[in-house]
């Protein structure tokens, strides 16, 4: 078959690492303040929102690995090759590599807005792409392997930064919870589809799954995984609605880092001057899974060395990131790629379980035939 | 390679021999003229008497007419055996054994008289431990393995000779416990050992530079300690051990970050003192990295994260200073080093006067003269103390070396640079091996002896009692299930 990710015994890692991975994949900038939008759909029901939004999650986690487990050992690339053919596939290949360009576009751009609103406001954007950029070339080019490294330990800052969150309960305000269920179900989709952006990332499993060395494990893990960045989003989402009131609340852009402002301890005040930068850590680990899974694609679609194809997928990154100059560019883009990211991580491989499944049957059927 | 044959004639064989150690002064060649007999050897390396005993009496007692190469065979030792191979004799002569030759006769013989010349064994210096066997190793090849077979007693523990250098011939042993080590990673150690059989060594740690898998990397990734108890319990934990001729410390590989920051001294003592040991070790190490550039991105960029009082004292203690903080931090740590330096070269009487002169006398003196803040001075001594927390030489010297690029980091970019390159050490971590093993393997229980005694150390209990080698990726473990004991039972 063409396209078959033959992974060598010594690249593959254990079944268990897949919690790790997709829980800092799905984590990112998103979390920093995605509150605002989902809010300002569905109201203090956000919180159901977002369990919509998680619940979907599961789901198509699951028919993605269904999907992948109907092909032994190939990634979303391989599939789309074997059941669209060579040049439909090609081109679904090249949609899918955009959408992960994008993707990097926006975690990348988001960060350094973050820290231009909160450390330096004077830092030029192309110095600060530019570094993130050597690090996602250094990481990529470590191999799968230095890039779940680089999420287990992402994974442990993710969850402790967020423990810090739980020092703003101590002003929460639990009656902003109420009245529960305000919202009609239409805002709750509506504020769901906004969270998209945030909650996405499962899909890297897509591509990852050739690498997983115990399969049978895949589904197992991977489910973890999405929950335990569910209970985040959920928890994050709680803690902020019962800390601010509504009027507060739309006007703040960033409301997790404002959460982590008032911590303070005895040697240290102003919580996100440490927050931001470690906060690198966890944004890291998004970019270097999709620029990996991107220059994987770009190998399969042009045919060339992953290598160059990361460094060119690099330098398109840098290029479209110095290209957006204003605040209103970067958010719009957000809006943009929040949209698509809805169908793509959640309509998409709904369909492609139904096609591969209808496809898989029908051979079978043939098969029969000729019998 | 040819070869070097004895000629037909003797004549020619003691001559070539001379002709070969020509302008050698301790070359000694005895031609007894009572019996018709050649010996040969360096004065300096045989030890003279073991020659007089087993070799030159009895032979005295001969007559000339009874002498033939078969009579010699049966008084000689039973260690003198039969060679031909010219550049045999070469080296074994260079080596301290004595060859001889009945003169007519195409037979000679060549036998083992070599001198000890070795120190005696001493108290380990560099890995001093308070709990413990307290034996080091020391230069002779010989002596350090003997010291090992003292302590593991197996036939499983296999030794594998080999030799590097054209001048030096430095003699090799790999050691490893058959069915405990992985023999792939034995066989690449091998190759690679035989790869740079032209390369002339002095010691291990050099041995180490050429045969690490990166040689690019700043972090040793391989073990050198000079315990002898360190390195039977690294053997029994399936590890393979390199030991070289004329050095006092031994490789051990493959080693993973995590062993840099353990000693034996944990095994012994309380599991629990152990395990507090090791993160006290393990959080030295996050000092000594990054509290300088911490310090430098908090007084030069984010000033507002320190407390209202704390800044205070702060900034009296900075009101004086002229520098800006990056140049401030690099300037006094370099100064620690200059002092480090200095105190590791000058001999030991001096050694102790200059510390004091430096340490206190420069240290006051330069807050005094407003060089710098006290605070400052008591951060770089924390982390310059704090990077010899590892029990191993060449990792706190790459510790030391590494709080250079970040304090610099963090002067440029504050926070954000720290964590840039907290993240290039991790990724560069990350992407090391030791003898094909992951260098910077994740703490997970994926492999559950490995965990027991890597980042924690755990109950002796719950150590798993053999690590078997099967022939695949996977250990298996025998562990023993105990019955559970009641109360007052």
């Amino acid at each position: 078959m063409s396209g078959t990710v033959q992974a060598k015994a010594n690249l593959k890692f254990n079944a268990i690492l897949l919690i790790f991975v997709i829980h800092t994949s799905r984590l990112g900038v998103g979390i920093l303040g995605f509150q605002r939008f989902v809010v300002k759909e569905s109201g203090q029901d956000a919180w159901i929102s977002v369990i919509i939004i998680g619940l979907l999650s599961h789901i198509s986690a699951f028919l993605i690995v269904k999907t992948l487990a109907k092909y032994d050992s190939l990634d979303l690339y391989g599939i789309h090759e074997d059941l669209y053919g060579r040049w439909l596939g090609i081109l679904f290949n090249l949609l899918y590599i955009i959408y992960l360009f994008a993707g990097v576009l926006v975690v990348l751009r988001t960060y350094i807005e973050a820290v231009q609103a909160f450390i330096f406001p004077e830092i030029p954007t192309w110095l600060l792409t530019l570094c993130m950029l050597f690090l996602v070339i250094y990481g990529v080019f470590g191999g799968l392997r230095s890039i779940v490294g680089i999420c287990f330990f992402s994974f442990f800052c993710s969850f402790i930064m967020l423990l810090f969150l739980a020092y703003s309960l101590k002003y929460a305000e639990w009656s902003y919870l109420f009245p529960f269920m305000e919202a009609d179900l239409g805002n709750l989709v509506k504020g769901a589809s906004k969270v998209g952006l945030t909650m996405i990332g499962w899909e890297t499993i897509y591509f990852l799954y050739p690498y997983v060395k115990d399969k049978k494990y895949t589904q197992k893990y991977t489910q973890y995984g999405v929950l335990t960045s569910n209970l985040i989003f959920v928890s994050v989402m709680v803690i902020t609605i019962v800390y601010f009131s509504k009027e507060q609340l739309l006007k703040t852009v960033w409301a997790t880092l404002s959460l982590l402002k008032i911590i303070q301890f005895p040697f240290l005040e102003r919580f996100e001057y440490v927050a931001i930068p470690i906060w690198l850590l966890v944004v890291l680990p998004n970019m270097l899974l999709f620029s990996w899974a991107a220059s994987r694609g770009i190998k399969q679609v042009f045919r060339i060395r992953q290598g160059t194809a990361l460094y060119m997928f690099c330098i398109m990154v840098f290029v479209a990131s110095i290209l957006f100059t204003t605040r209103e560019q970067v958010s719009k883009l957000n809006t943009l790629v929040s949209i698509y990211s809805v169908y793509i991580t959640i309509v998409y491989p709904v369909m492609l379980f139904i096609i591969a499944t209808i496809m898989f049957k029908w051979k079978s059927c043939k098969k029969r035939i000729i019998k | 390679m040819i070869k070097n044959q004895l000629p037909y004639s003797h004549s020619s064989v003691t001559d070539q021999i001379k002709d070969h150690f020509i302008d050698v002064s301790d070359f000694v060649f005895l031609e007894s003229s009572l019996t018709d007999l050649i010996v040969i050897y360096l004065e300096t390396m045989v030890d003279m008497s073991i020659l007089e005993q087993f070799f030159l009496t009895p032979v005295k007692e001969l007559n000339k007419e009874t002498i033939t190469p078969d009579k010699l065979k049966d008084i000689l030792p039973l260690t003198f055996t039969e060679t031909k191979d010219l550049q045999q004799i070469y080296d074994n002569l260079l080596r301290g054994w004595t060859y001889i030759i009945c003169s007519g006769t195409e037979k000679g013989f060549l036998g083992n008289t070599s001198k000890k010349i070795a120190r005696s064994f001493s108290a380990a210096e560099v890995e001093s431990q308070i709990i413990g066997p307290q034996i080091a190793f020391i230069e002779s090849l010989d002596a350090n393995l003997g010291l090992l077979r003292l302590t593991i007693t197996d036939a499983n523990l296999k030794a594998v000779r080999l030799q590097t250098g054209i001048r030096t011939k430095t003699h090799l042993e790999v050691l490893y416990i058959e069915k405990q080590a992985n023999p792939e990673q034995v066989r690449i150690l091998i190759n690679r050992i035989n790869a740079i059989q032209n390369e002339d060594i002095m010691t291990s740690s050099a041995l180490i530079q050429m045969i690490k898998d990166n040689i690019w990397s700043i972090f040793p990734q391989m073990y050198l300690t000079e315990r002898p108890d360190r390195v039977s319990n690294m053997l029994l934990n399936g590890k393979i051990i390199i030991l070289v001729d004329g050095s006092p410390q031994a490789i051990v590989a493959p080693s993973t970050f995590y062993d840099f920051f353990q000693s034996a001294e944990e095994l012994y003592s309380n599991w629990l003192v152990g395990m507090f040991i090791r993160f006290v070790r393990l959080f030295a190490v996050f000092i000594s990295t990054f509290l300088t550039p911490i310090y430098v991105a908090a007084v030069t960029f984010h000033y507002q994260v320190i407390p209202p009082y704390l800044l205070v004292s702060l900034a009296e203690s900075r009101s004086k200073v002229p520098f800006p903080p990056l140049f401030e931090a690099l300037l006094l740590d370099f100064i620690i080093e200059l002092l480090r330096e200095a105190g590791a070269r000058m001999p030991n009487k001096v050694g102790q006067t200059m510390g004091v002169v430096g340490g206190i006398v420069i240290g006051e003196a330069a807050v005094q003269a407003g060089f710098t803040s006290n605070i400052l001075i008591m951060l770089i001594a924390l982390s310059a103390l704090a990077s010899f927390s590892s029990p191993s030489y060449p990792m706190s010297m790459t510790l030391r070396l590494i709080r250079f690029p970040m304090t610099i980091l963090a002067g440029l970019m504050g926070g954000i640079g720290i964590m840039m390159g907290a993240a290039i050490l991790l990724i560069h971590l990350l992407r090391q091996e030791s003898v094909g093993e992951s260098y910077f393997p994740l703490p997970l229980p994926v492999n559950k002896a490995k965990l027991r005694n890597g980042l924690l150390r755990a109950q002796y209990l719950l150590f798993s009692k053999q690590a078997l080698y099967n022939g695949t990726d996977d250990w298996s473990f025998n562990t023993k299930k105990k019955r559970k004991q009641d109360i007052d039972e």
